[in-house]
């Protein structure tokens, strides 16, 4: 299956790219709008772009940089938890890394969710790792045994909401205005709905990759 | 002669027509049906999604019961008590709305997919019933009006036109939403993925929590070994069994996720072909 983070940006961009500053202009044109108007809506529609723009780059920017780095260490931790004490303070200095990656994986990106769900139930239960048995267990200071849990539930549940609200109700609009484009069926006025519901999104991708505008 | 011929080749063609329809009526209710089994499936995914994390959450509660009892005394432990469970309950709560919300999804996809279904089934040739009488008289209506000339068709007849003009608005009728349906399918997939994760660490949860609370504390406690009730004793090796062997809610967790993963990639796939003709 198609990696599922990608798919909504993937649609965005298909749709701002069937919808080009000139086609916007060749529709003002004829559309009946006030001049305010026609000032708002290019207003919106350069927002759009911008932000779009800063979307793509920070995915681009996750999937090149961050992610190789996330999995390198999720997957090092992984192999750590099940060795034995004398692995005791890596684990423990690990841990700290664990958690910043952890905050920056994409809570749609599936691989990556997947591998925290193995991780955080292990954690939380120290007494149970090998790298403690018959030792002393870490405080809560260098090992906050709840935070990996509340990273990877605070993640999956960005995902339902993300899934289940903004992308329900706009994603078919947007795949038939996009149809609509490419048929060379151009109507202003539900492009501009279009429009609203395509930057309700990407500002939801925007907070999702950390976009600062 | 060339009446006979004509005739001939009538009901040649009406034979083609009954077969095929015959087939083509089945792939629809079969479709439909597989549908409406995928989306039934994730419905009870979400609600099992709820109860699991309830569990899981509960064990975590006690967790941080031992925890917090250990450090703090009198009002300040009731308090940090009161808020623990106060934040869990707030947590819990919204991760039931959110699932909640993934099942009215699916829900509303499933109601879809019944509709095509009854449509689907009540217009198959071997079904002679109440239903298709209906739909028969409604259809000669119709074409009386459009013809100015009653209907003289026999029983046999009436069926394979209706079949026939019912498969081509059921074609049409997919074939018209195909993207839509495909989309609503994209995602309920990603609804899956997450209730199904999940599922899948809570559940790793509740095993290391059964182990760390339960099993290990009751057989390392030597003083009170003799005090053990005959209940106890048997609560404590159903536990362990339930460690060793993996708890039959889990297994069952497991089989029901991959048989919805299952059944969603075979209905995506024969919703494509059906709509790809």
């Amino acid at each position: 299956m198609e990696q599922m983070s990608s798919v909504p940006l993937q649609e965005l961009s298909a749709f701002a790219r069937s919808f080009s500053a000139s086609v916007l202009e060749e529709l003002l044109t004829t559309s009946s709008m006030k001049p305010e108007e026609k000032t708002a809506f290019r207003e919106q529609y350069r927002d759009m772009q911008v932000t779009l723009e800063s979307v793509q780059k920070a995915y681009r920017r996750y999937e090149e940089i961050d992610r190789p780095l996330i999995k390198e260490c999720l997957e090092a931790y992984l192999l750590l938890l099940q060795r034995g004490p004398e692995s005791r303070d890596e684990l423990i200095q690990q841990f700290s890394v664990v958690l910043d990656q952890s905050e920056r994986i994409d809570v749609l990106d599936d691989g990556m969710m997947d591998l925290l769900k193995e991780i955080w139930p292990e954690v939380q239960w120290p007494e149970q790792l090998p790298a403690f048995e018959g030792g002393e267990l870490p405080d809560e200071s260098e090992w906050p045994k709840y935070r990996l849990k509340e990273i990877f539930e605070k993640k999956n549940r960005q995902a339902q909401v993300f899934w289940n609200s903004s992308w329900l109700l706009v994603r078919l609009d947007i795949v038939s205005a996009t149809e609509e484009l490419k048929k060379g069926k151009k109507h202003l006025e539900s492009l501009g709905k279009v429009l609203g519901y395509c930057c309700k999104i990407i500002g939801l991708l925007s907070k999702i990759h950390n976009v600062i505008m | 002669m060339k009446q006979l011929l004509r005739v001939t080749v009538f009901w040649c063609l009406l034979l083609f027509v009954l077969l095929s329809g015959c087939a083509s009526s089945q792939q629809y209710v079969m479709l439909a049906r597989d549908g409406a089994s995928y989306t039934g499936s994730v419905a009870t995914l979400a609600d099992r999604a709820s109860a699991i994390r309830v569990e899981s959450s509960s064990y975590s509660l006690l967790q941080q019961r031992h925890y917090i009892s250990t450090k703090y005394k009198g009002t300040v432990l009731k308090n940090a008590l009161r808020d623990s469970l106060r934040y869990a309950n707030q947590s819990d709560l919204e991760a039931i709305e959110n699932n909640r919300h993934i099942k009215e999804v699916a829900i509303s996809l499933q109601n879809y997919f019944l509709a095509l279904q009854e449509l689907a089934a009540s217009t198959a040739p071997v079904d002679i019933g109440a239903k298709t009488s209906e739909i028969i008289s409604k259809v000669n209506e119709a074409m009386r009006a459009q013809n100015r000339t009653p209907m003289s068709v026999p029983t046999s007849v009436s069926s394979v036109i209706v079949t026939h003009l019912t498969e081509s608005a059921l074609q049409k009728e997919l074939t018209s939403r195909k993207q839509s349906i495909l989309r609503a399918l994209d995602i309920l997939d990603g609804l899956l993925i997450t209730i199904s994760r999940e599922i899948d660490g809570q559940a790793r949860n509740i095993r290391n929590a059964r182990v760390a609370l339960l099993i290990q504390p009751a057989y390392q406690d030597t003083i009170s070994v003799s005090s053990l009730s005959l209940s106890d004793k048997e609560l404590w090796v159903t536990l362990r069994q339930k460690d060793l062997l993996g708890s039959t809610t889990e297994g069952d967790d497991k089989k029901a996720i991959t048989s919805v993963k299952t059944s969603g990639r075979k209905f995506r796939e024969l919703f494509t072909n059906m709509t790809s003709k």
